[in-house]
C-alpha cells in the first residue's frame, strides 16, 4: 500500500517534469507577447495573386459659391378721411451685387467641366464682412440712399390722408454648390497601379443632376448601382482643396527676384472593397505643380497651366503610391527618390607618385 | 706723373661704369617655400592663414556631425567676420578651409551667398533664354539646400610698448545645423606673435 503510494507520487513527478519541459517559458519582466508579422498575408500580394481589379474614379469635387444679396421690401397703408383702406405692399428685389469671392484663377483648372453661374469660392462665406471690402460697402450705402424714402402719392381729391410706410431691408449670402468630377488627375494614379501589377478597370463617369446634393459622394450607393462594373476595389477620391498661388520674393545675395507660381491640391482618397464595403486604405494625398521664373514679375510672364497641372498630377500620384505602400497596398514603390551622388570618398592615404594597379 | 694721372682716371671710370651697370640690372628673384614660416612682421600673414585653415579643417572633419554621417553632408560657408584692427581678407581663410574639406571627400559644399548671383544668372540663362535643349537644361528649383553652415570670426589684441609689439589672434569657427539652429561644432585657433627691436 505504502509502496503503491510512493510509486504514484513518482509517476506524477515525472509527468509534471515532462509537461513543464514542453510548456512555453514564462515571460521575463519587460517582455510582452506580440503577434507575429508573418501571420497576415499582405493585402497587395493577395490582390495580385487573385487577379482582383481596381476601379479608380475621377476626382469628385464640390464647388461652393456665395452671392451677396440685398432685398428691400416696402409696405404702405393709406387712411383717407379717417376711413382705412386695405393695406397694400410692394416688394422690390434689387439686382444682385457683385459676387464676393477671392480672385482664384482655378476657373482655368475647371475649364471643360460644368460651367458655373457664379465664381468659385473655396473659402467659408461666413468669413465675409462688407466692411472689409470698401467698394461693396460704398455700393451698399449708395443703394440704401437711392431707395431710402419714396412713399407713394395718395389720391389728391381726399381732404386728409394718413400714410403708414413700413420698409424692410435684408441682406445676406445666397450660397450655391456645384458638383462634378476632375478628369485630369486620376490617369497618373491608374498608371502607377498598372505599373505595380494591378488590374485596373474603367469607372463610369458620375454625372450630377440639376438639383444635386451631397449624395453625390455616396460611393457605397454608386457601388450598389453598379457604376464601377465588376471592379473588386474602388479608389474613390474627393477634392479637399485646390489653390493657385503667385508669389514673388527677392533672392538674397543677388539683384534678382524669384516668381513662384504654384498649383496645390489635396485629395481625400479611400480604397473600398466592393463586396464588403470595407475601407482597405484611406489617406490624404497632396499634389503640387510649380513654375519658378527668375525676374518674372513685371515682365508679363504667364505661367503654363498645362505644365502646372501635369506636375500636380504626377506628384499627386507619387504621394498616392507612397500612402498605398505605407498601408500595404502597393508592394513596389513607384516613386523612388532620385539617388544623388552623395557618397563619401575615401581619401588616398598613400603617396600619389606610387604605382597603383587595379584589377576587376 | 702724367701716366699716374691717366691710371687714376681709368680706375675711376671703370668703377663708375661698374656701378652704373649694377644700377641698371633688375632685382634678384627667387622662389621660396610657400609653406615656410614667415616672420617678417607681427601682422597677419601667410603662416597664420595656413595654420588656421589646417587646424580648423582637421578639427571639423573629426566632429560627429561629419564623421558620423553616412552621407557626405551639405555645407555652406558664410563670411568670417574680421574684428581685428587690420585688413584681413577673410574670404581666403574660408576658401582654404573649404578646399581642404572638399579634398577629404567627407563634405559637399552648396554655393554660398557670394556665389549666388552667378548661380542665378546661369539658371536664368539656361531656363529662360529658350536657347537650350530641354533635356540638357539644369532646371530651376532643384538646387540643394545646405544642411549645415560654417561661420566664424577673427579677433585680435595688440599690445605695444617702446620696444615690444605683441599681437594675439583668436580665430573662431562654428558649424550650425540650418534646420534645427543647433551649434554642432565649434573650435578656435590662437596665435601669439611678439616683435622686439
Amino acid at each position: 500500500m505504502y509502496k503503491n503510494y510512493i510509486h504514484q507520487l513518482y509517476l506524477i513527478g515525472i509527468a509534471t517534469l515532462i509537461l513543464s519541459g514542453c510548456g512555453t517559458p514564462p515571460l521575463r519582466s519587460g517582455q510582452t507577447l506580440l503577434p507575429s508579422p508573418f501571420i497576415q498575408k499582405p493585402i497587395a500580394e493577395t490582390i495580385k495573386e487573385e487577379q482582383k481589379s481596381i476601379a479608380v474614379t475621377n476626382i469628385f469635387y464640390r464647388k461652393e459659391g456665395a452671392n451677396l444679396k440685398y432685398v428691400e421690401e416696402i409696405s404702405s397703408k393709406y387712411d383717407i378721411s379717417g376711413m382705412a383702406l386695405p393695406h397694400s405692399s410692394s416688394t422690390k428685389e434689387l439686382e444682385k451685387l457683385p459676387t464676393v469671392s477671392k480672385s482664384v484663377d482655378s476657373n482655368d483648372v475647371f475649364a471643360g467641366m460644368q460651367s458655373s453661374a457664379f465664381p468659385i469660392k473655396f473659402t467659408n462665406p461666413a468669413d465675409f464682412k462688407p466692411s472689409d471690402h470698401p467698394s461693396i460697402q460704398r455700393e451698399l450705402e449708395a443703394r440704401l440712399e437711392k431707395t431710402g424714402t419714396s412713399p407713394p402719392i395718395p389720391n389728391a381729391s381726399a381732404n386728409s390722408t394718413t400714410v403708414t410706410t413700413q420698409q424692410t431691408k435684408k441682406s445676406g449670402f445666397e450660397t450655391k454648390a456645384e458638383y462634378g468630377q476632375l478628369r485630369t488627375f486620376s490617369a497618373a494614379i491608374r498608371g502607377l497601379l498598372i505599373k505595380a501589377g494591378y488590374k485596373v478597370v474603367q469607372a463610369n463617369p458620375a454625372i450630377p443632376t440639376s438639383s444635386q446634393g451631397d449624395e453625390f459622394f455616396y460611393v457605397v450607393e454608386r457601388i450598389k448601382a453598379g457604376e464601377f462594373n465588376s471592379a473588386d476595389y474602388v479608389m474613390f477620391g474627393v477634392l479637399g482643396e485646390m489653390s493657385f498661388t503667385d508669389n514673388s520674393e527677392g533672392i538674397v545675395g543677388t539683384k534678382s527676384t524669384s516668381q513662384q507660381i504654384g498649383l496645390d491640391l489635396i485629395v481625400d482618397f479611400s480604397l473600398i472593397d466592393t463586396k464588403t464595403y470595407q475601407v482597405v486604405a484611406s489617406f490624404l494625398a497632396k499634389g503640387n505643380g510649380k513654375e519658378i521664373r527668375i525676374d518674372g514679375k513685371g515682365n508679363g510672364f504667364k505661367p503654363s497651366m498645362a505644365k502646372l497641372m501635369k506636375q500636380a498630377s504626377t506628384t499627386l500620384a507619387e504621394d498616392v503610391a507612397n500612402h498605398l505602400s505605407d498601408q500595404n497596398f502597393v508592394t513596389s514603390k513607384i516613386a523612388e527618390p532620385e539617388i544623388g551622388r552623395n557618397y563619401k570618398i575615401k581619401p588616398f592615404d598613400d603617396d600619389a607618385s606610387s604605382l597603383k594597379v587595379y584589377t576587376k | 706723373m702724367k701716366l699716374n694721372h691717366q691710371k687714376t682716371s681709368t680706375y675711376i671710370f671703370s668703377v663708375l661704369a661698374a656701378l652704373s651697370l649694377a644700377a641698371c640690372s633688375g632685382p634678384q628673384v627667387r622662389y621660396g617655400d610657400a609653406k615656410g614660416v614667415e616672420t617678417i612682421s607681427v601682422d597677419y600673414g601667410s603662416t597664420d592663414l595656413q595654420s588656421i585653415a589646417e587646424a580648423m579643417s582637421r578639427s571639423l572633419l573629426q566632429t560627429k556631425a561629419i564623421s558620423g554621417s553616412r552621407d557626405a553632408p551639405t555645407v555652406t560657408v558664410t563670411d568670417v567676420k574680421n574684428k581685428t584692427s587690420e585688413y584681413i581678407d577673410t574670404r581666403v581663410i574660408t576658401d582654404k578651409i573649404r578646399t581642404q574639406l572638399l579634398k577629404s571627400g567627407q563634405v559637399r559644399f552648396a554655393v554660398n551667398i557670394n556665389e549666388m548671383q552667378s548661380q542665378v544668372d546661369e539658371l536664368k540663362r539656361q531656363n529662360q533664354s529658350g536657347l537650350y535643349k530641354n533635356s540638357t537644361i539644369s532646371k530651376t528649383g532643384n538646387m540643394e539646400g545646405a544642411k549645415y553652415r560654417i561661420e566664424g570670426s577673427i579677433s585680435s589684441i595688440v599690445k605695444l610698448t617702446k620696444n615690444v609689439k605683441d599681437v594675439y589672434y583668436v580665430f573662431n569657427l562654428n558649424l550650425i545645423n540650418n534646420e534645427t539652429g543647433l551649434l554642432e561644432w565649434a573650435d578656435e585657433k590662437e596665435i601669439r606673435k611678439t616683435a622686439t627691436r
